[in-house]
């Protein structure tokens, strides 16, 4: 299976070679004119600078070598190489490393955005619940006139927006994180290899650019290495699912008709307000507080009994919790991981990358 | 003249990922990249370069740490449950650890997290229970109305104030049991992750010139993430359980506020109370609540303990990142506080 992500084909690589091939041959050329005028003119420094840019030239051909070769590699990097060097089972194995990247990135989406939903639903119901006020006649006379008790009974589900208003925002930030993520993964994929990796190759071939062109080198292999094996490595274990707390089952139990039926949707949404509390003053959704723990449940009708209910509250701040982690701590993570790699990788082709600047940036 | 050693290195790469089994492929890792060393040596000699001989030594050095760090992590593997029963008998004498499967220092810290979660889920339900109790009766109003006119009392609407006050210690132990649920997670993934991923990869990696950042950086977060941050954890419970005790604080809101009510006016000329007496009895009753200790607790065993644990491992991949050949930029991860 080919890598969807990325494919060595999108490269125009008639231009990378012969761009690269002109580079190389024009600083041979002036190096050998420099080496020939340090030697006419009897001056030592031409001299060595000539037998210092001449391995540096040689260096720079093998390295072209290397990372062409090694893009072509990537794409047959498969997820499951991993299981050979680690005890771990991947699942969808197959992938190459980018697509098994990519679509961690969208598991992980998906699984922020149901737990987005989750939160907004409860965000919802709780508004709506606690605004409801109920009146009670306690006279015979009320259609003429009456005395009796008005009292806003759920106004204490408030408190649940008090809750979930941070995880709405929390929720928020991670499903950015997540997207940027993608973002970085399809940029580098796409437009790192198009331009970063053949520039750099280009530049490292020429000596005065040479400085330039490690750096672009470094920073283009880390993103394109570095972090998408990183996410594969994340992929395999910060799955929700594999440690019990999947919540696609959730939303599909909130919002479907066999479950809470909430349509999300419905700016008019009244879940029965209209009829069912009229006649048996019982509004078919409420939060109940069971056992220390509160849910959001759903009546079925009279006589009131077994009400149907989805997860508790504490349970959402879990998928909440989970969100966070497996977004902006992992991004957090991996830009660590990858500029650890750049740096280290950077030392190696002779430059000093000030990475941090760019870290504190992102 | 590193980078013919580089090139040499490239080929372990393709090599070395053939084995099964972490340790084998480690450790053929390990042997590639020393005969790739003997080889630039070798080079070195033969071509009478010190360039060669100098990067051949210093990717010894290299070699002979790596395989320390493989050797120290895997006796430290071995010998922690030793060491995590033998400290949990002195700092904890009424926990048993022997009956907690290994790895014993992280499954303790997950029973751990998994109590303050129910205590904190109890806490959470019962300043519901309480926030409705007081709602209740802090919305109820007393209306008298004839055909034209009408007027309404809401004598007990005082009690509304401690509304605010309750969402706000709602939304602080909603904020713990995130924490604590996150705590959770990584606790349980951890003993997967590092030791069947991050830890072999990390020596493999590290094995090699151009993988030595991301090797080494793996390696920290291995060390950081399987040891230090569930002692921790074990550490800061130990720590606020005896500052618990010391203050004598509940982790639990004992008051019952179920039987607090708001009477009426007597409009209807029954002989109901002083509605007067009666609010000032009901609010004396919560005043006297000490819901802000439970809450206080809950916030020290979860998010400032969470947050003690988490500078430590930071701070340690940041200090450690260097002895294992990496250099890595730990404060982004410490950014993370402004977002949670």
């Amino acid at each position: 299976m080919t890598c969807q992500v990325f494919t060595p084909e999108m490269l125009n690589m008639g231009f990378v070679y012969s761009a690269m091939a002109v580079g190389i041959a024009s600083s041979a050329i002036m190096i050998s004119i420099i080496y020939m005028i340090g030697k006419i003119t009897n001056n030592p420094k031409l001299d060595v600078w000539a037998h210092d840019e001449l391995p540096q030239l040689f260096f720079s051909a093998l390295f072209a070598i290397f990372i062409l070769g090694f893009l072509n590699l990537g794409t047959m990097y498969k997820a499951s190489a991993l299981s050979e060097l680690t005890n771990f089972t991947v699942q969808n194995g197959e992938m190459c490393i980018y697509d098994y990247a990519d679509a961690y990135l969208d598991d992980m989406t998906a699984y922020v955005h149901n737990t987005m939903r989750i939160t907004r639903i409860y965000n919802i119901m709780a508004g709506f619940i606690s605004s409801i006020w109920k009146y009670e006649c306690k006279s015979v006379w009320c259609f003429l006139a009456g005395q009796g008790v008005g009292l806003n009974p759920d106004a204490w589900v408030s408190l649940i927006s008090s809750v979930l208003n941070a995880q709405a925002y929390t929720t928020t930030v991670a499903l950015l994180g997540l997207l940027a993520q993608k973002y970085l993964l399809q940029s580098f994929m796409n437009g790192g290899f198009l331009l970063i990796i053949p520039l750099g190759l280009v530049l490292r071939s020429i000596p005065f650019a040479r400085r330039v062109g490690g750096v672009l080198l470094a920073i283009g292999a880390g993103f394109i290495v570095f972090f998408p094996t990183l996410l594969v490595i994340e992929g395999l274990v910060f799955r929700p699912e594999m440690w019990g707390y999947d919540n696609q089952d959730v939303i599909d139990y909130l919002t479907s008709p066999g479950g809470l039926n909430i349509d999300e949707k419905d700016p008019y949404f009244k879940g029965g307000l209209e009829w069912n509390i009229f006649l048996f003053g019982q509004f078919d959704y409420f939060f109940k507080e069971d056992g220390g723990r509160i849910f959001l449940c759903k009546n079925l009708g009279p006589p009131w009994v077994n009400p149907a209910c989805s997860v508790s509250i504490d349970r959402l701040l879990a998928y909440g919790a989970i969100s966070f982690l497996v977004s902006s701590f992992l991004l957090s993570l991996n830009f660590i991981g990858t500029s650890a790699g750049i740096i280290a990788l950077g030392k190696f082709l002779g430059e000093e990358i000030e990475i941090a600047r760019f870290l504190r940036m992102v | 003249m590193k980078k013919l050693l580089f090139f040499l290195l490239l080929f372990a790469l393709s090599f070395a990922a053939q084995p099964e089994g972490w340790e084998v492929s480690s450790i053929l890792a390990m042997l590639i990249a020393a005969l790739l060393i003997s080889f630039v040596y070798a080079g070195g000699i033969a071509f009478e370069s010190e360039g060669l001989k100098l990067a051949a030594k210093h990717e010894a050095y290299e070699w002979i740490t790596t395989l320390l760090m493989f050797a120290l992590f895997l006796f430290a593997v071995a010998t922690i449950d030793q060491f995590s029963t033998g400290v949990a008998s002195y700092w904890f004498p009424n926990e048993n650890l022997n009956a907690i499967p290994a790895p014993k220092h992280i499954n303790f810290a997950v029973n751990i997290s998994e109590r303050l979660l129910s205590e904190q889920a109890t806490l959470l339900g019962q300043i519901a229970t309480l926030s409705k109790d007081i709602v209740d009766e802090s919305t109820k109003s007393f209306y008298c109305s004839a055909i034209y006119a009408g007027f309404s009392l809401n004598p007990c609407m005082g009690f509304g104030a401690f509304s605010r006050p309750l969402s706000m210690y709602a939304a602080t132990v909603g904020a713990s049991i995130a924490t604590t649920n996150s705590q959770l997670f990584l606790l349980k993934i951890t003993p997967t992750f590092v030791l069947l991923i991050v830890f072999p990869l990390g020596i493999f990696m590290r094995c090699f010139a151009i993988s030595r950042g991301l090797g080494g950086f793996l390696l920290s977060l291995a060390f950081g993430l399987y040891f230090v941050y569930p002692l921790m954890i074990i550490f800061m419970y130990g720590v606020t359980t005896q500052y618990q005790t010391e203050q004598g604080l509940n982790p639990t809101i004992n008051v019952d506020t179920s039987n607090i009510e708001c009477k009426g006016t007597n409009i209807g000329g029954s002989a109901s109370a002083d509605p007067a007496y009666d609010a000032m009895d009901a609010t004396k009753t919560m005043i006297d609540a000490n819901y802000s200790g439970p809450v206080f607790l809950a916030l020290i065993k979860s998010m400032f303990s969470e947050g003690i644990s988490l500078l430590v491992l930071i701070s340690l991949i940041g200090a450690s990142s260097k002895a294992f050949g990496a250099e890595v930029y730990a404060f982004v991860l410490a950014q993370l506080e402004k977002i949670a």
